[in-house]
C-alpha cells in the first residue's frame, strides 16, 4: 500500500510570529517588516515539512479559516465574533450580502487591519497545494442574505479558487468544511473536472452526502478508519486523520504502523494519505512540530 | 432613590502596562503582590469614575488570565506553549498528565485584599468546571466528565476557602460567586456533564449568592432549558455582541432570545436573573448611552420586572484599553440610570 503524508491548514504560529504581530498591532512593527517575517516563518515551515508528500501554505497570515476570502470577494463582510466549531477558537462571522469577483488579486500583496497582511498564499520554492474553505461551509457558517443563494455563492466561490489556483499553477485544490452540510458535495462538483478536489472534513462523512454526485475527488480525508472504505469508493486516494490536532500527546511511530499494517491487511486500500484529524492551530507549536516529525519518519 | 438596576462588570479588566509588562516575571513574589494591589486600586478608582456598583474583583489585576491562573495553582498540569484563541490573542492552554490537587487556593489572596480595600460590592469569579476540562488536553482522564468532575472537586475546595475569608471579614451581605463558563454550550451533547459539573461545584453551599457567566454561545437556548435543574441564582450573559449597533431596530435581535429565558423563569418559583451584557467587549466602538438604553429598555419589555436584571458588560473588558473600557463602562451606568428615571 502506497502512503503519502499531509500538512493542510492554519499551522501554528511561533512564538517569534506571535510576538512580532503583537508588535505589529501596537505599531512598533511596519507591514513591510511583518511581511518579511512571514516569508521567512513559512521558508521555515517548507524546510520543517521537508519530505513531507502534500502541503498547504501554513497560513500564518490567516486570522481565521474564513477571514482571507471574506476579505478579498465582493459582497462578503466581516461580522461578530462567533466560536469556531465546537473550541474555544473564534472567528468573525462572514455575512454574505451578495456576490461577486475578488476585491483585488488575492495572491498580490494588500493591507486589510482585519488581516494584516496579504497575500493569501506563499510558496517560495515549495510546490503547495491551495486550500479554501468549502462554500457551504461558509454560506453555513455566515450571517446570510435571504436574497443569496446556496448554489449561486458556492458556484461563483469556486469559480475564484479555480482562477487563484491556477495562478498557483496547482492541478489539486483542497477544499476545507468543518462539517459536511446538506448539498455540499454536489455543490464542490461545480468545480469542473480541470481540478482534483482533496476534501478535508473533520466533522465526518457520511453515506448519503454523497448520493447526488458522481464526482471522483482526488482525495478525502476522514478520521475514522470505518470511513475509510467510504472515501475509497469516492476518491483515488482516500485519507486517514491519524494525527490528533486536538491534543497534545504525540503518538508513537509504532502506534501508526500497526494502524496502517491493519488497514493494509484488509486489503481494501492501494494507497493511503495519513494526515492530521483537524488543522494543527488547536495545538501548541511545539507539539505540531513534533507530530510533523512523526510524520515524516512514517514517509 | 435605591436604582432598580444593579450595575457590574463581568471580570478582567486590561491591566496597566507596569503589571502586564512584569506579571509573569515576578509572579507569587512580594513585588507581584505590591504591583497586583497597586493596579486594583487604580482599577476601583476607574470603576468608581464610571459610577459601577459591584466592582467584581477589580478587573482581575491578580489573575493573568481565567484559564492560566487556574491551571497554574493545580499539580499535574503541563504547559507546552500557547494557543489561539482568536486573531492574535493566545492562551496557555495546558496539559492534564496525572491526578489533579489543588497547590494552594487560587483567589484567597486577591479576595482578602479586596475585603480590605472597599465596602463595595464585590462579586469573585471563578472558571468553571466544564470549562476548564473542556480548555484542557486530557491526557489522564478516562473521560470527559471523569475530569470535569475533578475540576469540580478543586472549585468547591476553592469555594470553602473563599466563604471562610468573607465569614472572617464580617460582612453583612452575601458572598457573590460568578462561575465563569464561556464553554458550557459547546458541545450540546454534554449539557449534561455541565449541569452535573456546575451542581457539584455549588451544592454543599449555603449564604452564597452563585451566578453564572456564559458569552459567545451559539445558542443560549439549550442553556436556558436546563435552568431548573441548576442552583444559580442569576445568569450573566454576552448579549451586545450579536446586536446591531443601530438605535432605531425594532426588533434587537442579539436579545430575542430572552424570551425563551423568559418562558423557562416564569415556571420557577424562585425566579432567576439576568446580567444583560449591553457592551461589545471585543470593538473599540463606545456604545452611546442611546443604544444602551434601548437595549435595556428592550430586555426590560421582555423580563418586565426591573428586579430581573442587572446590568454589564457582554464579557470581561481587558482585550480593550483602560480608555476604552472605562467609557464603555462610563455610557452603561450612564444609561442606565437614565431607564432608571423613566420606571
Amino acid at each position: 500500500m502506497e502512503v503519502t503524508t499531509f500538512v493542510y491548514g492554519i499551522y501554528p504560529r511561533s512564538d517569534r510570529l506571535r510576538l512580532d504581530y503583537g508588535r505589529f498591532e501596537r505599531g512598533l512593527l511596519t507591514s513591510e517588516k511583518l511581511k518579511t517575517i512571514i516569508k521567512e516563518e513559512k521558508d521555515r515551515f517548507y524546510d520543517l515539512t521537508d519530505g513531507i508528500g502534500m502541503v498547504t501554505d501554513p497560513l500564518f497570515n490567516w486570522y481565521d479559516i474564513f477571514r482571507p476570502v471574506a476579505l478579498s470577494v465582493e459582497g462578503i463582510n466581516l461580522g461578530p465574533l462567533r466560536r469556531y466549531g465546537e473550541t474555544n477558537t473564534f472567528y468573525r462571522e462572514p455575512i454574505i450580502a451578495g456576490k461577486g469577483g475578488l476585491r483585488f488579486n488575492a495572491l498580490s500583496d494588500h493591507e486589510f487591519n482585519e488581516n494584516p497582511p496579504f497575500p493569501m498564499f506563499y510558496w517560495g520554492s515549495r510546490n503547495i497545494l491551495p486550500i479554501f474553505p468549502s462554500p457551504v461551509a461558509m454560506y453555513n457558517m455566515s450571517f446570510t442574505d435571504r436574497n443569496v443563494n446556496l448554489h449561486e455563492f458556492s458556484e461563483n466561490l469556486l469559480e475564484i479558487y479555480a482562477k487563484l489556483a491556477d495562478e498557483i499553477g496547482s492541478k489539486n485544490i483542497v477544499i476545507f468544511s468543518p462539517k459536511i452540510g446538506e448539498h455540499e458535495i454536489e455543490e464542490i462538483e461545480n468545480i469542473g473536472p480541470k481540478h482534483g478536489i482533496i476534501l478535508v472534513s473533520p466533522g465526518g462523512i457520511g453515506k448519503s452526502d454523497f448520493d447526488n454526485t458522481s464526482l471522483k475527488f482526488h482525495s478525502i480525508i476522514v478520521n475514522n478508519i470505518r470511513d475509510l472504505e467510504l472515501a475509497a469508493n469516492h476518491s483515488r486516494m482516500p485519507g486517514l486523520g491519524i494525527l490528533d490536532a486536538h491534543n497534545t500527546r504525540v503518538e508513537t511511530k509504532e502506534e501508526i504502523k500497526k494502524h496502517v499494517e491493519a488497514i493494509e491487511n484488509t486489503g481494501i486500500l492501494k494507497n493511503i494519505v495519513l494526515t492530521h484529524n483537524d488543522y494543527m492551530d488547536f495545538l501548541p507549536r511545539s507539539i505540531a512540530d513534533r507530530k510533523v516529525k512523526i510524520l515524516q519518519e512514517v514517509n | 432613590m435605591e436604582s432598580s438596576f444593579i450595575t457590574q462588570e463581568i471580570g478582567s479588566f486590561r491591566k496597566p502596562q507596569y503589571l502586564s509588562g512584569k506579571f509573569h516575571s515576578v509572579e507569587g513574589t512580594e513585588e507581584y503582590a505590591k504591583l497586583c494591589q497597586k493596579a486594583t486600586v487604580e482599577t476601583l478608582e476607574t470603576f468608581d469614575q464610571a459610577g459601577l456598583q459591584n466592582v467584581g474583583v477589580g478587573g482581575e489585576m491578580f489573575r493573568w488570565e481565567m484559564y492560566e491562573h487556574f491551571a497554574k495553582r493545580v499539580s499535574n498540569i503541563e504547559f507546552y506553549g500557547l494557543v489561539r484563541s482568536f486573531d492574535n490573542r493566545y492562551y496557555k492552554k495546558g496539559s492534564v498528565m496525572g491526578e489533579l490537587k489543588r497547590t494552594g487556593p487560587f483567589h484567597l489572596q486577591e479576595l482578602e485584599y479586596l475585603l480590605k480595600l472597599t465596602q463595595k460590592p464585590l462579586k469573585v469569579p471563578i472558571t468553571g468546571a466544564y470549562t476548564m476540562m473542556e480548555w484542557s488536553f486530557n491526557e489522564h482522564y478516562r473521560s470527559r466528565r471523569e475530569l470535569a468532575m475533578k475540576f469540580a472537586e478543586l472549585i468547591q475546595e476553592e469555594i470553602a476557602d473563599l466563604q471562610e475569608a468573607w465569614k472572617r471579614s464580617g460582612r453583612k451581605e452575601k458572598l457573590e460567586i460568578q462561575i465563569d463558563e464561556p464553554a458550557a454550550t459547546t458541545h450540546p451533547s454534554e449539557m449534561d456533564i455541565v449541569v452535573d459539573s456546575m451542581n457539584a461545584s455549588l451544592d454543599k453551599f449555603k449564604g452564597i449568592e452563585f451566578t453564572l457567566h456564559v458569552c459567545y454561545s451559539k445558542d443560549y437556548r439549550i442553556l436556558y432549558d436546563r435552568i431548573p435543574e441548576m442552583g444559580f441564582h442569576g445568569y450573566n450573559l454576552e448579549y451586545a455582541n450579536r446586536d446591531s449597533l443601530s438605535v432605531n431596530n425594532k426588533i434587537r435581535e442579539g436579545y430575542e432570545d430572552l424570551r425563551h429565558f423568559n418562558s423557562i423563569n416564569e415556571t420557577l418559583s424562585e425566579k432567576r436573573f439576568i446580567g444583560l451584557g449591553v457592551t461589545d467587549v471585543h470593538i473599540d466602538t463606545i456604545e452611546s448611552e442611546e443604544l444602551i438604553e434601548k437595549r435595556i429598555e428592550y430586555a426590560l419589555g421582555i423580563l418586565q420586572d426591573p428586579k430581573l436584571l442587572r446590568i454589564n458588560p457582554d464579557c470581561g473588558l481587558r482585550t480593550r484599553s483602560r480608555e476604552v473600557g472605562y467609557r464603555k463602562l462610563l455610557n452603561m451606568v450612564e444609561a442606565t440610570k437614565a431607564v432608571d428615571k423613566k420606571i
